[in-house]
């Protein structure tokens, strides 16, 4: 039996990049606002102070960081035909826990999706005709580019994104990225120094007539003082950044750029070690009334509100609504029903290259989103008739600190052990350096989220269930893509060796694919293609938002955080002024 | 209460020995042994355990011409050490049941946590090879120890319940981390791991340096204790945390 504490305005589940948004936001419109977050307060002073936060072993062995495993995480099967089992441990993303979620030890790259990517479909019928998308299953957004351009904008601002606009009012500087989205205002602060190896790419991608850039971060270059009048210090270019929360006050996280503006609001709460179970709804599933959680000592408490938002890591989202019962669960067989749809994932790949000797590449300098990278093969930038796939990647050299517990490479044909092995990672540890290139993922039918029917989390709720192999088109496109990454690399000065790693099938649960899981919440126009609106708002329960990459219909080539970004504000700005003055469905169908 | 965790283990690993039974039918306690130690400065492994682990270790990474190896950099020591930590007992492991093969795609799929895996890959390990060549493991010679290892790795000893490939991926996995970790932890002695490879350790900031294309990078590695030590003295005199900058070597592009 619950306790049922004193009714508020807003409850947000989870604090990440998405719910501290929204969050702040409503406070700062005068809702009373609580948030629960299930991890600990983790601030940067004193949890990710220096010089203890600089440990290899802790951060990216040990996932001081990440949804603890032991008591929740993922079971997992290429396909229905199979029994899906617990990832006991992680391989293929880092979901985040604690306060800032995956906001707090992501790597900071800081991209807006491409213009194509808002009407996927559409735009390569158009062009190349239907059969292009033959067995997919990915779709329009219900939102446009030009729609989130400002979001964007106000996004940057929040984050101090460092980089240099290649479309800002149609102007171009001959170093930038000229298949960037249009702007109105270029980043706000300017691109990060660029390590040796990622230069040596830029240098050769150059030389081949391709367009090399430097990446766009949410590490800032220079002393910032945020949207929020909160500031930030530059990036040191330390070396233990993704996985890692930051002591310098450089990298963007909700922690230090709006979770301390929402706490200045005297509407706002903060309530960590606080596991949300459940949204409860009214008998007829209408409405929901609040949310249930489970506090530090274990005590079951209801909480009431008038609005939940649920912005939880990425596919938990759709986690949350099954387990209480907002909408209809996606069944694979007749093809009906939406929550879990669509899952996916993130098709990279790399190439592994060799240096010389001579080339000292100090790869353990460096930041999350120190990097080098090129869209001539992403989106739809290249000519994609005759090739079987839609959609591509983009190209880079990153330097994001190699520690040598995980980063000890060798020949492949070197022994793994041994004085042979020794002799090898003393060769090639400062000389060695990956090409990593990193794609979209389509969407397709035998992809899909579902509550599992025998595994359970440590508060005996279902985890959910996996069931997904990458679908051909992206096969074809990881190969295609690899294989322009092995011909940038024989041009590199100094590489003696570039080997090609493209993704194969099956999908595996055991290797990093990156964190950017997507789906099982889609946005769509109409309630027949997806859970949510272009609000985030449940076409079932209205009262009920579910924000985050969770709406994304497919997953883009890029990373994912701008656009959460951008569609928090989105969602907040519609709740202001409209949900607010008149509760009920923002978009009609 | 260690030697109500010692009998715990013990008690199971005995049993589970003699039955031999399936590794998916096994559910061992979350808490490995707390065994009578070997000694001076081990924390868990027992004198029969640091034997066989520490010529084990020795061989994965050897002391050779370019420097000290497993052994010397205290990776037995390191292995100990995180044998006794929350996360060996499974803190963050997933251990509900029930326990399936799977598929390669679905990865780690056996009960045990990493100090039991761990403990009873050993175990079994240096009872095959007494068996196979009548004298414990570490009296073979490192010619011999290395066939040994190598039957290991490719899966052609016989540890069940323990699969050999996945005991001798998790001893290399852990050697790797005790070569390479702070030496906070145990091994990387002198931080000769990182002195091998050139890998600096923790300087806070490389602003200055990071386009220094191509700098031979010659300062010395600095460790967690040493910055916390650092740290400490210029509170001591009342300084603002020194900055850890690394100097102005030139560099310069081949």
């Amino acid at each position: 039996m619950s306790r049922t504490l004193p009714a508020v305005d807003v409850v947000v589940i989870g604090s990440g990049w998405t719910g501290s948004i929204i969050g702040k936001e409503l406070a700062a419109a005068g809702q009373r606002v609580v948030m629960l977050e299930r991890g600990h307060a983790k601030w940067t002073a004193p949890d990710y102070a220096s010089p203890q936060v600089h440990d290899e072993l802790k951060y990216e062995r040990r996932n001081e960081l990440h949804q603890n495993t032991a008591r929740e995480t993922y079971t997992f099967r290429n396909t229905t035909a199979q029994t899906a089992l617990p990832m006991r441990r992680w391989g293929f993303a880092y979901p985040g826990n604690h306060l800032g979620g995956a906001g707090a030890h992501w790597a900071g790259v800081s991209y807006r999706f491409d213009e194509t990517e808002f009407r996927l479909r559409s735009h390569y019928t158009e062009r190349y005709g239907a059969g292009i998308l033959e067995g997919l299953t990915s779709q329009d957004w219900p939102v446009t580019y030009a729609e989130l351009e400002p979001l964007y904008e106000r996004f940057e601002a929040l984050a101090g994104v460092s980089g240099r606009g290649g479309n800002v009012q149609g102007h171009t500087p001959p170093d930038a990225n000229p298949f960037d989205p249009p702007r109105n205002k270029d980043y706000p602060n300017p691109p990060m120094k660029v390590p040796f190896a990622a230069a040596l790419f830029g240098e050769a991608a150059a030389r081949m007539g391709l367009h090399p850039y430097i990446q766009p971060s949410s590490l800032v270059t220079r002393p910032y003082t945020n949207s929020e009048g909160l500031n930030m210090s530059p990036c040191s270019y330390c070396g233990f950044c993704a996985r890692h929360g930051c002591e310098h006050f450089a990298k963007a996280s909700p922690n230090i750029c709006v979770l301390p503006a929402a706490m200045k609001q005297p509407s706002f709460e903060l309530r960590t070690d606080s596991h949300v179970v459940r949204i409860e709804l009214t008998p007829d599933k209408k409405r929901a009334t609040g949310v249930t959680y489970v506090d530090a000592k274990g005590e079951e408490l209801f909480q009431p509100a008038e609005m939940v938002f649920s912005c939880t890591f990425a596919i938990n989202n759709a986690r949350m609504l099954l387990l209480s019962g907002i909408g209809t669960p996606f069944d694979p067989t007749t093809g009906q029903g939406q929550v879990g749809r669509n899952y996916t994932h993130q098709t990279t790949s790399s190439v592994q290259l060799f240096f010389r000797e001579d080339y000292n590449l100090n790869t353990f300098m460096g930041s999350g989103a120190s990097a080098v990278t090129l869209d001539d093969y992403n989106n739809d930038n290249f000519d994609h008739t005759g090739k079987g796939f839609i959609g591509g990647a983009y190209i880079q050299i990153q330097v994001n600190g190699a520690g040598p517990i995980n980063f000890h490479p060798t020949l492949p044909e070197t022994p793994r052990w041994g004085s042979a092995f020794k002799a090898g990672v003393r060769r090639y540890y400062n000389h060695c350096v990956n090409i990593t290139i990193t794609g979209a993922q389509q969407s397709h039918p035998g992809s899909w989220l579902s509550l599992d029917p025998t595994y359970k989390d440590a508060y005996g709720q279902p985890l959910l269930r996996i069931t997904s192999d990458i679908h051909d088109s992206d096969i074809r496109m990881s190969r295609f893509v690899t294989d322009r990454g092995v011909e940038i690399g024989r041009q590199i000065r100094g590489v003696e060796r570039a080997i090609g790693n493209p993704r194969t099938k099956p999908y595996t649960s055991t290797v990093y694919q990156s964190t950017h899981l997507t789906g099982g919440a889609i946005m769509g126009d109409n309630p027949g293609n997806s859970v949510v609106n272009r609000y985030g708002q449940s076409w079932d329960v209205p009262n009920v938002f579910v924000v985050g990459s969770s709406m994304f219909p497919q997953n883009a080539s890029y990373n994912p955080t701008e656009t959460l970004g951008a569609l928090s504000y989105l969602t907040a700005d519609a709740v202001k002024r409209d949900y607010l003055r008149a509760p009920g469905p923002l978009v009609r169908t | 209460m260690m030697s109500e965790r010692y009998s715990i283990w013990r008690r199971h690993l005995l049993q589970s020995m003699a039955l031999a039974v399936p590794a998916m039918a096994m559910r061992p306690g979350r808490r490995p042994a707390m065994a009578a130690p070997a000694g001076e400065g081990w924390q868990v492994l027992s004198p029969t355990e640091v034997a066989l682990l520490e010529p084990l270790v020795a061989r994965l990474i050897p002391a050779d011409n370019l420097g000290p190896g497993a052994l010397e950099a205290g990776v037995a020591h390191y292995i100990d050490r995180q044998m006794a930590t929350p996360w060996a007992e499974g803190d963050h492991f997933y251990a509900e049941g029930p326990f399936e093969a799977g598929l390669p795609t679905q990865g780690y799929q056996f009960s045990h946590t990493p100090a039991a895996l761990f403990r009873m890959g050993l175990v079994r390990l240096g009872e095959v090879v007494q068996q196979q060549h009548n004298t414990p493991f570490q009296n073979l010679s490192p010619e011999a120890q290395d066939a040994v290892l190598t039957q290991l790795e490719k899966g052609e000893l016989d540890l069940s319940p323990v699969p050999g490939p996945l005991f001798f991926q998790t001893v290399l996995d852990l050697t790797m981390e005790g070569f390479f970790a702070d030496p906070i932890y145990g091994g990387n002695r002198d931080m000769v791991g990182w002195k091998l490879v050139g890998f600096p350790g923790y300087y806070s900031s490389y602003v200055a340096e990071i386009e220094r294309h191509n700098l031979p990078f010659t300062r010395p590695p600095q460790s967690l204790a040493d910055l916390a030590r650092a740290h400490a003295e210029d509170a001591q005199h009342g300084h603002a945390p020194s900055p850890q900058h690394v100097g102005h070597e030139g560099g310069q592009h081949p």
